[in-house]
């Protein structure tokens, strides 16, 4: 079963999901029929669309370690992102979920290559000058 | 029904400490490259991808801009990394986004969930990489410095 939240896979009997911690329900819960109101000009339509599975895309993620890490591996990050999207249009969730995973790795990956040599050659830099 | 009580709270909490820790590492950051000037100063990281192969990446500069425009020179910043200066808008709203849809209650305008923009923003951010290499004089803009 696929969190409605975050979009992680849980396995079918819990009631909450491991990633997020949002119930897991098989459906939404019911709501009170809401009174019809008259729709006048110069007003917003009423929101009648109800949110998909929301399953992040780590594009900002992507973009930053691209533009502050300094390592092209954040350019792999965008197109799995972008993947993500395509995949939630055509409805395979599953996919989505997957490519979602590989956005998030490549981000990690970018991030930690980029940044823990950084911070080792600043600290190295800073004892020098002590 | 058990979840009666487990009503999510809009940021898990594992979520919030991540913004938190994210926060006062921007500050941390923000205050390191408000008081030097990577141009001047050598504490700052080298780019790996140039130190390995002598060309610009996408993020070469940011540090620099990062800096001018943390002193409101944002037209020296984007001498140094033009692509940054211009995805900073989007990313600060992207970031703040989830908190402004606690207090709204419904989903916000979200420009990058289509594939087709991403995308977009894919070529762009490629086409910027090329570009800011070539040994012209129109693109040596987009180059750093």
């Amino acid at each position: 079963m696929y969190c409605r939240h975050c979009g992680s896979s849980n396995p079918d009997r819990r009631e909450q999901c491991q990633n997020c911690g949002a119930p897991l329900q098989l459906a939404p819960p019911a709501q009170p029929p809401q009174p019809v109101q008259p729709v006048q000009y110069g007003q917003p339509a009423p929101l009648t669309y109800q949110p998909q599975i929301d399953i992040p895309n780590y594009l900002v993620q992507s973009i930053l370690v691209t533009l502050f890490c300094c390592l092209p591996f954040g350019i792999v990050s965008i197109v799995y992102a972008a993947q993500v999207n395509s995949h939630v249009l055509s409805g395979n969730y599953q996919a989505a979920v997957d490519a979602s995973n590989k956005a998030k790795t490549w981000c990690l990956v970018s991030f930690l290559v980029g940044v823990i040599p950084s911070l080792l050659g600043m600290l190295v830099i800073c004892a020098r000058a002590a | 029904m058990t979840h009666l009580h487990t009503r999510p709270l809009p940021l898990s909490i594992p979520r919030m400490l991540l913004y938190a820790v994210v926060i006062v590492g921007l500050i941390v950051l923000g205050g390191i490259l408000f008081s030097l000037d990577p141009a001047r100063s050598n504490i700052f990281p080298l780019c790996p991808w140039y130190t390995a192969t002598g060309t610009f990446c996408p993020g070469c500069g940011s540090q620099r801009a990062m800096h001018q425009l943390l002193h409101g020179h944002v037209f020296r910043a984007l001498g140094y990394n033009a692509m940054l200066v211009l995805c900073l808008p989007l990313i600060g709203y992207e970031l703040i986004r989830p908190l402004l849809q606690c207090c709204t209650k419904r989903p916000l305008f979200n420009p990058f969930r289509r594939p087709g923009a991403i995308w977009l923003l894919f070529a762009l951010i490629v086409a910027f990489w090329i570009a800011r290499n070539l040994p012209l004089a129109t693109f040596n803009l987009l180059a750093p410095g």
